[in-house]
């Protein structure tokens, strides 16, 4: 099993934001249940960050799809590692919104070099996340 | 209400320099005098208008007098902390812009205070450009939330003029019941409740039921769910 964090830019119109969204996340949620993957997305309004937890190929094919969609670019790939146990129970929209501080997390992954700095802003980042989804 | 800059004439912060083009004040909640020093000096410096308070009690008892602005708000303090003042504000109708700063930044009390509706969460310390670029944010949240209440002001002002009998027949309407029905439900004549109808409408200054609707909506009433499309 793995665990894959990317950032992208996204490439959608402010005014069309809520809907464009709605609509992400009600296809991500089907698909995402159907390749048994679980995790959580982020969208700052400027950027995504999402959390994909899963088996290779599913991982795989929620990515090349990633790669292909129009409405984000500049997708990096932050971490990729192989884990024992999920973070998350299912995949859920955690946090869709203004907040600076969030926005300010999610570039902090690309803006990082990767090593120690970046593997801490990517754990702090997943538990934000799943501090979200706490009922 | 505590204004900071003690070397500077009282007389001064009646008419602050660059209050006209800075517009709202902005309000710096802190129980730590250097914090509230340091930001009353560099959102003077900046050209902003703030004011201090020493707790969030003292910003409480000011707040019925207070213009609206942006909120700074420390989350440790005695008494009443800032995410217990957040949720003050929240139920008193207050949505201001309200920023949160702390000293021990974790995750739970950075996600309980943007699900209150911080828009900013700061650590201490903070660079003052970070915090300018989020008071520029919610200059701009501020002037939404101020136009959002003048309407609903004005459109509550409206509803205030129905008698109590024309408001239960517009309800009745809205859910979707013809007059006959309407007459049925609230024992009137069919001829009561188009007068009913028409003498609300006519208060309320529109010409249909879906302005009502809609009008009710800017002022914050809640509506029995519309049956018919």
């Amino acid at each position: 099993m793995e665990r894959l964090i990317y950032v992208s830019e996204s490439n959608i119109e402010e005014s069309e934001a809520d809907a464009v969204i709605a609509q992400i996340v009600a296809n991500s949620q089907s698909r995402n249940a159907q390749l048994n993957l679980t995790g959580a997305l982020i969208f700052t309004g400027t950027h995504f960050a999402q959390v994909l937890e899963g088996c290779k190929k599913s991982i795989d094919e929620v990515m090349a799809s990633v790669q292909r969609d129009r409405r984000h670019g500049a997708v990096t790939v932050v971490d990729r590692s192989p884990i024992n146990e999920r973070q998350f129970s299912k995949w859920a929209m955690a946090y869709q919104g203004p907040s600076q501080f969030v926005s300010r997390q999610v570039t902090r992954l690309i803006h990082t070099t990767p090593g120690a700095e970046q593997k801490r802003a990517t754990e702090w980042l997943t538990q934000l996340a799943r501090e979200f989804l706490k009922p | 209400m505590l204004n900071e800059d003690t070397s500077v004439p009282r007389e001064v912060d009646v008419c602050p320099a660059g209050a006209s083009q800075q517009g709202n004040p902005i309000y710096v909640i802190d129980d730590d005098v250097q914090m509230r020093r340091s930001l009353h000096f560099l959102l003077s410096t900046a050209g902003y208008v703030s004011w201090s308070f020493s707790s969030a009690t003292d910003f409480l008892d000011n707040l019925p007098d207070l213009e609206p602005g942006p909120i700074l708000i420390d989350v440790r303090m005695p008494t009443i902390g800032g995410i217990e003042l957040m949720k003050m504000l929240v139920d008193r109708g207050i949505r201001w812009p309200m920023m949160v700063m702390t000293a021990n930044a974790d995750i739970p009390v950075a996600v309980q205070s943007i699900k209150l509706g911080a828009t900013e969460f700061l650590e201490k310390p903070f660079d003052f450009e970070t915090l300018e670029v989020s008071l520029k944010a919610a200059m701009i949240q501020l002037a939404v939330v101020k136009k959002a209440d003048e309407v609903r002001k004005i459109s509550l002002r409206l509803f205030d003029l129905l008698s109590p009998r024309e408001i239960e027949v517009l309800m009745v309407l809205i859910d979707g019941q013809p007059n006959k029905v309407a007459a049925y439900q609230l024992s009137l004549s069919v001829r009561t409740i188009e007068m009913h109808r028409a003498n609300a409408l006519a208060k309320l200054r529109v010409k249909s039921l879906a302005e009502v609707i809609r009008l009710a909506r800017d002022a914050g009433i809640a509506l029995p769910q519309r049956k018919l499309a």
